[in-house]
């Protein structure tokens, strides 16, 4: 449980965290959403006592971090760069960390196995790739058993086993009831891990929200499926309260056409209702060339059309949220954040 | 049996946690769905996710992964200075860096005994070192101007591998008062590095002496001073070790911190005796003269050192002076 009031930092004139006030809840993963500099890195170590507010406080359990008499109880921590000595070996790390607050050897031998590095945990960090660094990193913030998790970007580098290894792990820890923190600049990574959702842009606090309410009001929740059977299942979302649109005949076509044909018809689709540009680049069209019509659903989540497709035997084809449009819709968020304050956000944002 | 006990007493400490500190009760965690899914390995409303089989391998790896299973009850303690030493005696003994700086401190002061005392034994007549002229004790123990280096390497690396590393952050991240973690190095430093050189002092002084003996000119740790001064070198060098911890801790970078400490040790003596005459007096308080006293059976009346047990005291108020400007940057300091 974290708890932030008015948490302000300044370096000198700059601001980099400006009155920021939110909540992180046990049992859930709240996502800390910004583009890069937004004052997502800064703020996390506020939280762990690293770095002083100018003004505000950030309570843990109740109490400010300094005042924690077993911190490693409260709060595991991994920081966006590696806390790891690169002379030492991950165990002896370990061992090191776990000393300070009498934690069992056993332990430390219990977070190496969760975390898979047992073979290579008498080796020195310093020759760990970045996936094994993470793994390490996170070994060590599990190391006191604690009730709340702070991680600034941890997948950031990682393939995608090694994402899907930390979404799954974060997931399973805030269904313990832990309170578990995560920063990213991607939406779609927020998408997948997250429930509630702290969006900040320039040091300001954007929104305060769930990811789905976010999603929501960002772009509507519209998912691009692909089916032979296109008009059974428009029936059946239909019937469960979902618009449909049908955006192509595509029977017969090769499937260098159909890739065409509903990319054109879905920048069309987006054209009208939606921020432009939204659908042109990302639908990854690998057509199999069998008969199939495209539909729009809007409405409905993916993961129900899905289970509704199985439950009547309809076979997919794709089956696409629009996520590119996500990341559109963030980014216009936030850059409407901050634009007023200075062009220069819209060109970090940009680069990333 | 044991397994369900095993499951109780962890879940308890996670709901002594929540409902004593939560103050927003559920009404504003929003949108239902944050409670109500929170059991659940995935939302329904993960819009984001293509693939479709996910549900299935989610919840299977969740469970497999789970972290809450395995402990019982607390893990965790409250940190204390003790820990947070043995902490710290953890990672000074599983750094090379520590082996290497240590091991060549040990060696050069060694080895360093055999050609200062065999140029001696060449040149020294038994008069000059009965009446003083010429001490037995500190040229077998002359290694230290050398050592010094070595040992104070070890002792800015201390502090500054932790930041040049990020690990500083998990550290202070544990200790969040973090002056802990100064005591405690300076503690375990110290005290590995006097045992150590105090071994490899007694080594250099046989060594030595073995060499000065048959010639006559020799000393033993029974002559007036010699254990003093045996003790008194490897002293210093624990001295010169926590110096480099301390402008480690003020510096924050190796090379910053190191050229600090050398200028202090070699350079500031060049300097004074540049100014001849006026800084003599004031010479003999600088850190490195600071050794000679130490490390010496010498009288001060020909040597124009001060005697060893100031030497103790000057050295201490340093140590004092900058472990203070220390502890305040350290507190005071963002990491």
């Amino acid at each position: 449980m974290i708890e932030a009031r008015g948490l302000t930092k300044r370096y000198g004139g700059k601001v980099a965290v400006d009155d920021l006030s939110f909540t992180v809840r046990p049992g859930v993963v709240t996502g800390f959403l910004g583009p890069n500099g937004a004052g997502k890195s800064t703020t996390m170590r506020m939280i762990l006592g690293l770095d002083r507010p100018t003004q505000g406080t950030v309570l843990i359990d109740g109490r400010r971090y300094r005042d924690l008499a077993s911190p490693a109880r409260h709060v595991g921590a991994l920081l966006e760069s590696r806390a790891i000595h690169t002379g030492r070996s991950a165990k002896d790390h370990l061992l090191a960390l776990a000393h300070t607050h009498g934690i069992p050897r056993r332990r430390v031998d219990e977070v190496i196995d969760l975390v898979g590095l047992r073979d290579v945990a008498r080796k020195r960090a310093g020759g760990f790739s970045l996936g094994m660094g993470q793994r390490l990193g996170i070994a060590s913030a599990l190391l006191g058993d604690p009730a709340t998790l702070v991680l600034d970007e941890p997948v950031n580098g990682l393939d995608p086993e090694g994402v899907r290894w930390i979404r799954d792990l974060l997931r399973g820890l805030a269904a313990e009831g832990r309170a578990v923190l995560l920063s990213s600049h991607l939406m779609s990574e927020m998408a997948m891990t997250a429930t509630n959702l702290i969006v900040v842009g320039r040091g300001r606090l954007i929104q305060e929200t769930t990811v789905e309410a976010f999603v929501r009001g960002a772009s509507g929740s519209l998912v691009h499926v692909r089916s032979p059977q296109a008009a059974e299942l428009a029936e059946l979302v239909a019937r469960e309260g979902a618009t449909v649109t049908f955006t192509a005949t595509t029977a017969g076509a090769t499937a260098t056409a159909t890739g065409m044909a509903v990319a054109g018809a879905t920048a069309a689709a987006a054209g009208s209702g939606r921020d432009s540009g939204a659908g042109a680049g990302s639908l990854s069209q690998h057509g199999t060339g069998s008969e199939a019509e495209s539909i729009e659903v809007a409405g409905l989540s993916s993961e129900r059309i899905g289970q509704l497709a199985r439950a009547y035997g309809i076979a997919l084809y794709e089956l696409t949220p629009r996520l590119a449009s996500l990341e559109e819709a963030f980014m216009d968020i936030t850059r409407n954040a901050v634009e007023f304050e200075t062009m220069a956000p819209a060109t970090t944002q940009e680069a990333r | 049996m044991s397994d369900m006990n095993d499951r109780l007493s962890y879940d308890r400490p996670s709901h002594d946690r929540r409902p004593g500190q939560t103050q927003e009760p559920i009404p504003s965690q929003g949108p239902s769905s944050s409670v109500a899914t929170a059991a659940i390995p995935l939302q329904p409303d993960e819009s984001a996710k293509v693939e479709t089989g996910t549900r299935h391998r989610a919840g299977h790896r969740a469970s497999r992964t789970r972290v809450g299973d395995a402990p019982t009850g607390a893990l965790a303690g409250d940190v204390t200075q003790a820990r947070v030493m043995q902490s710290e005696w953890t990672k000074l003994r599983s750094l090379r860096s520590t082996l290497w700086t240590m091991g060549l401190a040990a060696l050069l002061l060694v080895i360093l005994a055999v050609p200062l005392c065999i140029s001696a034994s060449g040149h020294w007549n038994v008069a000059e070192v009965r009446d003083g002229g010429q001490d037995p004790v500190y040229q077998s123990l002359g290694g230290l101007l050398l050592a010094q280096v070595a040992v104070g390497v070890l002792g800015v690396l201390t502090m500054t591998g932790e930041y040049a590393t990020g690990m500083i952050r998990a550290t202070f991240g544990l200790v969040p008062r973090r002056l802990p973690v100064l005591w405690a190095k300076g503690a375990v430093l110290a005290a590995a590095t006097f045992l150590v050189m105090l071994v490899a002092s007694l080594v250099a002084f046989f060594i030595g002496q073995a060499i000065l003996a048959p010639h006559d000119l020799n000393a033993t740790l029974g002559t007036d001073g010699a254990a003093r001064a045996v003790l008194g070198c490897a002293f210093y060098l624990t001295g010169v070790a926590l110096l480099g911890l301390l402008l480690g801790a003020l510096i924050r970078h190796t090379a910053g911190a190191v050229s600090a400490l050398l200028g202090a040790l070699l350079g500031l003596p060049l300097i004074f005796s540049m100014f001849g005459q006026r800084l003599e007096s004031a010479q003999r308080y600088l850190p490195a003269l600071l050794g000679n006293s130490l490390a010496s059976t010498s009288p001060t009346r020909l040597t124009d050192l001060l005697t060893p047990g100031r030497a103790f005291l000057v050295m201490c108020g340093y140590l004092v002076a900058l472990g203070v400007a220390a502890a305040f940057a350290l507190v005071r300091r963002d990491v």
